[in-house]
């Protein structure tokens, strides 16, 4: 069994820089989770306290049931794949990959070279087996590893941000590949990155962090659908959620928000939210795909400017702007974190089309382009805290323990 | 196509050697020539000089005399002289085998965290910025039979004092010692250097993939010293095959020739024995060993450092 368990692990270092705060984790055996956030986020101390890197300041971590705080690396029963690869420059791969048999077991000779010999076919690299690392192309170094790692047959796999030095087309087949190996040996793996498509496509559970402290924990699915707070909302997703900022206006027949956008919302709703918050303006994030693009005016709708179309292919992707807008940054309180998409560009406002579905013309032109909101798709936050507002309150456990069961099948 | 001629004046140069008769080239061997004037004349006259002699006898005032290889058959037949070959490489071995570790060894506690460090290198360094003069006649006192330290300290354990430098047994010993002290910094430096070179994450995947500290050392921190420390070691070897100040001073050899190495055998056979043919075919020996020892080494270097 090798559950893995973070119990209130803190740490700090030089006694003033806080890496990681009161991290609270428990990861299925077999699972694949993910550790996702920007850089600086501590999703990388956290791996390596657990590999024994790093010193726990506060808090215990436990390998199955053994807390490991003290304990060497070398008696952990875990392998990790660097970013950097670190292969033994000296050494062959096959003496790379040999490395951690013959230090920590005491199997015969063949025997190292016959599991050697396996996994090198596994990974595809039988070829290599009497190549220094130096003449071995990235995604070839990357192979022999990962290689090195599964070898050893370990209780955990640990993965720190492994695909980063290579190109997009080989990081996406890789991606595959190690999922596949994943889901072949059932191992426990924990996987850094700072890449969201990353973590959405790779885990069974997503843990993404922000300043050292954990925001949410869940499913790909349960995270891009019912982001805790603004945070997680725009790091999860690419092209990210759009933010508007509207006030809540309940003098009216039905309540509605008043803004940047209008929406009728349900009374119930209005009431929850006007429960959970005092706040006069919220932000109101909607997806790309949750936003629909009309030619003439319909009801409910909202003007807007085309800026530029961009075609992807299967769709396009519309970048608008609103005939006025309020700034974000402006109403949002100093401890909230609006997460930036990898392109920093959260200023923009985007929607998903079908291709050619609005002609070209529109763009950058005066004519206004209507939109209407899928209004069950559309979250409330707080601005002051950044909370999800409009998540049912008793939904976000049942959620988890879903999920979690959902992970281990 | 004007690749391979251009006509100057009625002469045909081949375009390779162009360059070499431009203006710009030739500037710059005259940017070049007195440096190369000195040399020729403190160094490569010199060595020329002493390879003609070494084929004559000597006249003194007198004309020379060509005997062809007369004296290189004087040099092997002399008794001293395989007497003082050995001596030399027991003494160039010796103290290369032990800078080398005492080098590493201060490598080793210099590349760790603690407090003090920057002033324990500087010191550590010192030693090495110290004429060979000071250091000889320093180290000629601390032997010292009546006032040296190391008798001194003998004499706290009770143990009776010895002659350092004035036994056989022990004068070559006591010179290498001098001369480790004096030059291990030079391996301790360029060891911490190739350390610091090491990077930290082979460490790290050693240390997961199921290392002690010991097999940190052996498996990572000694092949990445190696091609670093196999250079070093050569050319340490070829200073040390070299050296005189040392020896002659605090022992000029001796007692007898106990402590008589290359170089100050030849200063010997030169300048108080007047043999200076004998030296001058001695002089051209060591030059041998020397030329074989500086081959290997620049093979060695391309393939280690220079190379891929």
């Amino acid at each position: 069994m090798s559950r893995i368990q973070f119990d209130s692990v803190t740490k700090r270092y030089e006694a003033d820089i806080l890496a990681v705060d009161n991290f609270n984790l428990d990861i299925h055996d077999g699972e694949f989770l993910t550790l996702v956030g920007p850089s600086g986020s501590g999703k990388s101390t956290l791996l390596r306290m657990l590999a024994g890197l790093e010193e726990i300041t506060e808090g215990e971590i436990r390998i199955g049931d053994t807390p490991v705080n003290r304990l060497p690396p070398r008696k952990r029963d875990i392998a990790m794949v660097f970013q950097n690869y670190a292969l033994y420059p000296h050494l062959s791969v096959r003496d790379n990959m040999a490395f951690g048999l013959k230090r920590s077991t005491d199997l015969p000779a063949e025997e190292i070279n016959e599991r050697v010999r396996e996994a090198a076919e596994l990974m595809g690299i039988e070829e290599l087996l009497d190549q220094k690392p130096k003449h071995l192309s990235g995604g070839q170094r990357q192979r022999v590893a990962t290689g090195r790692a599964i070898v050893r047959d370990p209780a955990v796999f640990l993965f720190d941000e492994p695909l980063s030095n290579l190109d997009a087309k080989l990081r996406k087949h890789m991606r595959t590949e190690l999922q596949r190996l994943q889901q072949t040996f059932e191992t426990t793996t924990i996987y850094v990155t700072h890449d969201q498509e990353e973590a959405m496509t790779m885990s069974d559970r997503i843990a993404i962090l922000d300043t050292g402290t954990l925001q949410q924990v869940g499913s790909p699915r349960e995270v891009y659908n019912r982001p805790k707070n603004t945070f997680v909302a725009q790091f999860i997703g690419s092209p990210s959620m759009n933010m508007f900022v509207s006030k809540l206006d309940r003098s009216g027949d039905r309540p509605r928000f008043v803004g940047d956008i209008d929406l009728p919302i349900s009374e119930r709703q209005a009431e929850s939210i006007a429960a959970r918050s005092d706040a006069d303006q919220f932000l109101l994030g909607v997806r790309p795909e949750h936003i629909h693009v009309h030619e003439t005016s319909v009801e409910e709708s909202v003007r807007a400017f085309v800026d530029i179309i961009e075609p992807l292919g299967s769709n396009d992707l519309l970048y608008f702007e609103l005939e006025s807008n309020i700034d974000v940054t402006s109403v949002i309180g100093n401890s909230i974190d609006i997460g930036e998409d990898e392109q920093g560009d959260e200023e923009e406002y985007k929607v998903f089309i079908e291709p050619e579905s609005i002609p070209q013309r529109y763009e950058n032109s005066d004519d206004p382009v209507y939109l209407t909101f899928d209004t069950e798709y559309v979250h409330v936050f707080d601005p002051e805290t950044g909370e999800n507002l409009s998540l049912d309150q008793r939904s976000t456990p049942e959620a988890q323990t879903e999920s979690a069961t959902g992970a281990g099948d | 196509m004007s690749r391979s001629t251009s006509a100057t004046g009625g002469i045909t140069i081949p375009e390779e050697y162009q360059y070499w008769l431009s203006k710009e080239s030739l500037w710059g061997w005259l940017f070049l020539l007195p440096t190369l004037a000195a040399l020729a004349l403190i160094s490569v006259v010199p060595i020329l000089r002493g390879i003609a002699l070494s084929f004559y006898e000597y006249g003194g005032l007198e004309e020379d005399v060509f005997i062809g290889l007369e004296n290189y058959a004087r040099v092997f037949a002399l008794p001293d002289f395989w007497v003082v070959m050995k001596n030399t490489f027991v003494w160039s071995f010796t103290a290369v085998v032990l800078m080398a570790m005492v080098g590493l060894g201060f490598a080793i506690l210099l590349n760790r965290d603690f407090k003090g460090r920057s002033i324990a290198t500087t010191l550590l360094l010192l030693p090495w910025t110290i004429p060979f003069i000071a250091v000889a006649l320093n180290w000629t006192l601390l032997f010292n039979y009546e006032l040296g330290m190391f008798n001194g300290l003998l004499e706290v354990f009770g143990i009776q004092g010895v002659a350092w430098l004035g036994r056989s047994r022990y004068a070559l010993f006591s010179v290498t010692m001098a001369y480790v002290w004096r030059n291990f910094p030079f391996f301790m430096i360029t060891f911490l250097a190739a350390m610091k070179g090491i990077p930290q994450d082979l460490y790290e995947a050693a240390k997961v993939d199921g290392s002690t500290r010991l097999d940190l050392f052996r498996h990572i921190t000694l092949p990445f010293l190696q091609p670093i420390g196999i250079v070093t070691t050569l050319l340490m070897s070829l200073w040390t095959l070299n050296h005189f100040t040392l020896v002659f001073v605090m022992t000029s050899g001796g007692p007898g020739n106990s402590s008589m190495v290359l170089p100050v055998y030849i200063y010997r056979q030169a300048f108080i024995q007047n043999n200076f043919g004998v030296a001058a075919a001695i002089a051209v020996v060591m030059l041998v060993i020397m030329l074989g020892y500086g081959m290997v080494y620049l093979r060695l270097y391309e393939d280690e450092v220079g190379g891929k």
